[in-house]
């Protein structure tokens, strides 16, 4: 019996079938590709064969080496790339992410990025997207209804991309009430529009529009992940049970802050709702169910206090975050501790009235702390940093009650002591 | 991201009439009911709404394999001996491929039980 063209195209469809599976494997990280990968998905094979290196790449794969062609596939200029092939490894890429985001949803975001980096070249190249649009759709050769019905459906190339931000929005959003590993890798993916962007050699206005409605639905995701703690502490709130119940019910946005890779609109939203329940427990004198409060968010306060320090344009932030290391401050019994951190709150915000007024409290503490350990002799050198702590103190907050008693001390000590 | 082109080996260039003709020969194959139903909502969600159909045809993985050819026409066998091999296979059943014969430098065996398909059989064919 001769062996027959047919036979041969056959033995290479399912040589092809192996190796998209091998393939699949040693990108999904070992994950099986029989429930994901559909058997025409082995089409990526027979594309890659085409390509100049891709026969090659291919032989050493049937013989056991799938290195060049997992190189081939993860290094290919996608600009250049035949569309066929991109429009495959934006699905192959796709069905990776899927099957990695349980074990690694950092690796599953990366996957999730070469598949939009892909879509977002097939939308720059337009033709094959047209083309499949028209074929789909029959809007070519057919009658004024029909067209007119086609172009109503029609998702222009240059919205490829958006398809897969708005799918990667809804597993967000799916995944946002419970945390989810899949929420968290499209999560991360949507924030990492500009690197796909620019895998593909995709043009700015095309970039941007894709980096505007992956951040409006990326804050919507996160919204919907607080949201639910939100609802909790307004309730918490109504009944009268903030100060009791507010920061066992806050304490649930750490794992969201961890789930959104540390996303500052959780930093917003728990220094919202630590002041309102901070100041109920300041004015109830509760100082240790305040500092139980503050030390969970401790990591928050820091990183956006240093957004901050790093950018001007977040000035609108930085009244309630200087009254978190002001409250921090205020609980804090070690001096030099608490000295920093009343520091800090000035920083952040120069003007905050309560974080003056309790710098100004704490220098002078130091500055009366240091005169009671001058006895008999009083070094020159430490009157002069006790007066110029003073001298700050005032111009901090001139009204601060301890300052009076503060500057008598120092008199009475200049007064009083052998300077040396 | 479940496709109905794919979860029904669809290929969404081929437009709404071979569509719904694939999915009426799945339907009338059906098991039960359940998967009856299942094909039914694939089909209106791909010939109903232009832009659901169109969004799945951009989420499924374009058809680039090699088309299947016919199958071989298998020749007519004698029945094998009593004593035959368990296994019922011989070396002779075995094709090897153009490429290995030309490498072994040895000429496409011809085979002593080689007899025309049916459909090329002379005598079942009757007179031209």
């Amino acid at each position: 019996m001769p062996w027959r063209a047919a036979d041969e195209t056959l033995l290479q469809r399912l040589e092809d079938e192996s190796l998209v599976e091998a393939l699949f494997a040693r990108v999904a990280g070992g994950a099986p590709a029989g429930k994901v990968l559909p058997p025409r998905a082995a089409g990526l094979v027979a594309e890659v064969r085409k390509l100049p290196s891709g026969a090659a790449a291919v032989a050493a794969a049937l013989a056991g080496d799938a290195e060049p062609l997992a190189r081939l596939v993860g290094e290919l200029a996608l600009a250049d790339a035949p569309p066929v092939l991109v429009h495959h490894l934006a699905l192959f890429h796709g069905a990776a992410a899927v099957a990695l985001e349980q074990a690694s949803p950092e690796a599953a975001a990366s996957a999730w990025v070469r598949s939009l980096a892909a879509w977002f070249a097939l939308a720059e190249e337009r033709a094959y997207l047209a083309r499949l649009e028209e074929l789909v759709l029959g809007g070519g050769a057919a009658g004024g209804a029909r067209r007119s019905r086609a172009a109503d459906s029609a998702i222009p190339p240059e919205r490829a991309p958006l398809e897969l931000v708005a799918e990667l929005a809804k597993r967000a959003d799916a995944g946002a009430r419970d945390l989810s590993a899949g929420g968290r890798a499209a999560l991360l993916a949507l924030g990492r529009i500009d690197e796909a962007a620019r895998v593909a050699g995709a043009s700015p206005p095309a970039a941007l529009r894709a980096r505007a409605e992956a951040e409006r639905r990326r804050n919507a995701a996160i919204e919907s992940a607080l949201a639910v703690i939100g609802e909790a502490l307004d309730e918490a709130n109504v009944r009268g049970e903030l100060a009791t119940l507010g920061r066992a019910l806050l304490l649930r946005a750490v794992p969201v802050w961890r789930w959104t890779s540390n996303d500052e609109a959780v930093e917003h939203f728990v220094v919202d709702r630590v002041d309102k329940i901070g100041w109920e427990l300041y004015r109830a004198r509760s100082w240790d169910a305040l500092r139980q409060l503050l030390e969970p968010f401790r990591p928050m306060f820091d990183s956006l206090a240093s957004r901050i320090e790093r950018d001007p344009s977040h000035i609108s932030y930085a009244a309630g975050c200087a009254q978190m290391f002001v409250f921090l401050a205020e609980v804090e019994l070690h001096t030099p501790r608490k000295l920093a951190l009343a520091e800090r709150a000035v920083k952040i915000c120069p003007t905050h009235r309560n974080g003056r007024l309790v710098l100004a409290s704490v220098l002078c503490d130091e500055a009366m702390s240091s005169m009671r350990a001058m006895v008999v002799f009083a070094r020159r050198d430490e009157l002069d940093r006790v007066g110029a702590l003073l001298d700050r103190a005032e111009s901090l907050y001139p009204a601060a009650s301890e300052l009076a008693e503060a500057r008598e001390m120092l008199a009475r000590v200049r007064r009083g002591r052998i300077a040396v | 991201m479940d496709n109905p082109f794919e979860r029904y080996d669809l290929d969404p260039r081929e437009g709404v009439s071979a569509i719904t003709e694939r999915l009426k020969a799945l339907a009338e194959e059906a098991r039960d009911e359940a998967e009856r139903a299942r094909i039914r909502e694939a089909w209106e969600e791909l010939t109903l709404h232009p832009a659901r159909r169109l969004r799945a045809a951009l989420f499924a993985h374009p058809e680039t394999r090699g088309p299947l050819g016919a199958p071989p026409s298998f020749p007519r066998r004698r029945p094998a001996p009593l004593d035959a091999p368990a296994i019922g296979l011989e070396l002779r059943d075995l094709a090897a491929r153009p490429s290995v014969l030309e490498a072994l430098g040895v000429a496409a065996p011809t085979d002593d039980d080689d007899v025309p398909p049916l459909e090329d059989d002379p005598v079942l064919r009757g007179p031209p």
